[in-house]
């Protein structure tokens, strides 16, 4: 995160703390996707992933006017997000409550740079999908954290409490079990 | 297979110092970062999240919001002096009724030990009941040693004075 970008978020924060209704439609729009997909990427489950992450904004929102934003925002408001889920998770594992597991494969492609969806080979994705399946559930978090709610390391750092270094050896792992479980994969389908 | 992605740009900013040493598979990386921004599409849920949230950024809403924070800190005010004036009205009790244990008279009637009512009115709960025509007071145990022990402290020897009373009533 830029220097820039905490002085923007710090500024729809104090705004949306005094009522203005842009900022805070600023502060949903930035946040509320990447909440979203870090959500559904560990539950696996659209509707309670979507449901958390609007609980996630109606604690933000209560707590804003006492909020002091000193460029912990993002670490502070995806740990409220992966909490919540833990504590959703625990809460159904107790009442036996199973979670539905949608598959991600179908998902549509992201706009590339023509505007165009970009074409994501079925099988890639589903081998991805499957790797990240083996991950450990902290291996699979980091992975999502940096790469489907766009932390920076500093950020998950001061999110998981662990050194940047420590985090860049743990991702740097995770990535290369990855690789190896989808090379598995491929040479599976190739036999 | 997977060197058809080129890296995607976040909506997240990584420009910490850290960033340049973890690209060493940059070609998994951008599927990653490919399939992140799939997973995070959802159709209308940002506009669901603003009209479930925007009421409670309202200043009305806030306005709502501090009254009851305050409420409740001027009822934790509250119950801290009450809490306050009973430890006081006990501490100030304690000193002056000191000599009534002293010489309490201990027996086993219905379960309890009968003592000096200056005493047992220092412990919560306990039972009054009525013999010989004579108001007394019964200190039930279980309940009220945890109480005595508390109060050993800054009342000498009741504590010990007491475990006396009741060996001696226990063994009548």
């Amino acid at each position: 995160m830029t220097e820039g970008q905490d002085d923007r978020i710090a500024q729809w924060l104090a705004e949306a703390a005094r009522g203005d209704e842009n900022a805070w439609r600023c502060l949903v729009s930035e946040f509320s996707p990447r909440i979203f997909g870090l959500l559904r990427s560990q539950c696996k489950d659209s509707e309670l992933a979507e449901e958390l992450t609007q609980s996630v904004f109606v604690t933000l929102a209560e707590k804003l006017s006492q909020y002091t934003e000193q460029g912990q925002f993002e670490p502070w408001i995806f740990r409220v997000a992966t909490n919540r889920l833990r504590d959703e998770m625990r809460r159904r594992t107790r009442h036996a409550k199973p979670t539905p597991q949608e598959s991600l494969v179908e998902l549509e492609g992201p706009r590339g740079e023509s505007g165009g969806y970009r074409t994501i080979d079925p099988v890639q994705v589903q081998d991805l999908e499957n790797a990240m399946d083996e991950l450990s559930r902290s291996d699979r978090e980091i992975v999502d954290l940096r790469h489907t709610g766009g932390l920076s390391f500093k950020q998950i750092a001061d999110l998981l409490g662990e050194p940047v270094g420590t985090l860049l050896a743990r991702h740097h792992r995770a990535l290369a079990r990855l690789r190896e479980s989808m090379e598995r994969f491929e040479k599976r389908r190739g036999n | 297979m997977m060197g058809d992605f080129t890296p995607q740009s976040h909506s997240g900013n990584h420009s910490d110092p850290s960033e340049g040493l973890a690209h060493a598979d940059s070609a998994l990386e951008s599927l990653l970062n490919v399939r992140g921004q799939s997973i995070r599409s959802r159709s209308g849920m940002n506009e669901r999240v603003i009209s479930a949230t925007l009421p409670l950024i309202s200043p009305a809403y806030s306005f709502k919001l501090n009254a009851a924070r305050q409420r409740r800190v001027r009822w934790g005010i509250g119950s801290a002096i009450a809490a306050s004036l009973v430890a006081a009205f006990v501490i100030v009790q304690l000193p002056t009724n000191k000599n009534a244990t002293s010489d309490v008279v201990a027996s086993t009637d219905q379960g309890g030990t009968v003592a000096e009512p200056v005493l047992v009115s220092l412990l919560a709960g306990s039972e009054v009941i009525s013999s010989d025509g004579t108001s007394e007071f019964v200190i039930d145990r279980a309940s009220a040693m945890p109480i005595l022990r508390t109060r050993d402290a800054s009342f000498g020897d009741l504590n010990s004075e007491v475990q006396l009373i009741l060996a001696s009533a226990s063994t009548q």
